[in-house]
């Protein structure tokens, strides 16, 4: 029993899923949008047309949750938190002067894996052979994954990631995303006929 | 400019040394529980009774998810371990604790949390609007007997004698 549960847990396809977060993500935001406007249906407390409303309200957001996620907080947020990064930490061995927040991130990986590992693998032809961690450095960022057991990661780097995503889920998800959905819902809700052309509420 | 440049970068570094993805899970359902329900109530154009229920019930979604994540996050750290000894994949620890942590979390945000949120919204909800509700309504205030009570009576003009009324001045 317990080797099939392992076997499971374990699975390459499915560990690379679990450990990818955009996946991770779109799945949980997938599971939310279906999964919370059921069980708001299903709660017979409360009046029908108010079990639409936050029904369709709870569903909209999700999706607009998953689009904004996709969109705005893993693309525009992550470079744009890694390069004020560079520009506020002048100290360049604390975070090189990488192209972008994928190029860091491609580095990273390949920092963490074993050495022998490193030098068959497809990102490393993404790492630039010219890039030095400061412009006394002797060798290249490429040559210390080549030679070296254990690279800098310049944790930085992470951590401006980690910000940005911190900071563009709190403004994209909590605030842009309530925004929308309160413009857009109830046109939505009356192109569904859950909603009358009616003018202003209580 | 020296300063913030340190701080960025002492920041920075912090959280790429100790980066634990439960932050910010927790931090996105503490805002999402404070906003959410912040703009359904600025959602002018839904009668108030639909939007009392719609922010309560996402002021609990964010509340009990931020719960959630927390057990979540020590369900995953307790079972991770025995199960890799008991397979004797000690190496793969990590593996099966991402995986362990999207199967938990997806369960527990598409059948935990909404089921607790159906359980405790309503109940939750009115309690906190009895007050409001028990008041009652279209009660005149009560008017006092000013005579009863000797209190100032307002002049009555239809009542009002001529000055020279009663007088005799003079006889």
């Amino acid at each position: 029993m317990i080797d099939k549960i392992t076997a499971v847990l374990t699975n390459p396809a499915f560990v690379n899923f679990a450990q990818n977060t955009k996946a991770t993500v779109a799945t949980e935001s997938m599971f939310k949008a279906v999964g919370r406007p059921a069980f708001i249906m299903m709660d017979k407390k409360v009046d029908k047309d108010t079990r639409r409303y936050a029904a369709v309200k709870e569903g909209l957001y999700q999706l607009l949750c998953l689009g904004i996620y996709m969109t705005l907080v893993s693309v525009f947020f992550k470079n744009a938190g890694f390069k004020l990064a560079q520009k506020l930490i002048k100290n360049e061995k604390a975070l090189p002067a990488f192209k972008n927040a994928d190029e860091y991130e491609n580095y990273l990986k390949l920092a963490r894996m074993p050495l022998k590992d490193r030098k068959s693998n497809n990102l490393l032809s993404k790492i630039p052979d010219t890039l030095k961690e400061d412009k006394f450095s002797k060798t290249t960022l490429k040559e210390d994954l080549l030679a070296k057991e254990n690279p800098k990661l310049y944790e930085a780097g992470k951590g401006a990631i980690e910000l940005s995503y911190l900071a563009g889920s709190v403004i994209g998800l909590a605030w842009i995303a309530s925004e929308i959905s309160n413009k857009v819902l109830h046109p939505i809700m009356r192109t569904m006929g859950f909603e009358k052309n009616k003018k202003g509420g209580v | 400019m020296t300063t913030l440049s340190k701080s960025c970068e002492n920041i920075c570094t912090y959280l790429g040394k100790n980066n634990n993805a439960l932050y910010g899970a927790l931090t996105i359902a503490l805002s999402k529980g404070i906003l959410r329900p912040t703009y359904t109530m600025m959602d002018k154009k839904q009668d108030r009774k639909s939007r009392v229920y719609t922010a309560f019930r996402e002021g609990t979604t964010g509340a009990v998810a931020f719960g959630s994540y927390l057990l979540t996050n020590h369900f995953v750290e307790k079972m991770a371990k025995p199960i890799c000894e008991r397979a004797k994949i000690p190496e793969k620890l990590s593996q099966v604790k991402s995986t362990l942590s999207l199967i938990s979390v997806s369960l527990t945000a598409l059948f935990v949390i909404p089921m607790i949120c159906n359980l405790v919204t309503k109940p939750l909800m009115d309690l906190c609007t009895r007050k409001k509700n028990n008041a009652p309504v279209n009660i005149e205030p009560v008017k006092p007997d000013r005579k009863a009570y000797n209190l100032y009576q307002p002049i009555s003009y239809n009542n009002v004698k001529p000055f020279n009324y009663g007088m005799r001045v003079g006889l």
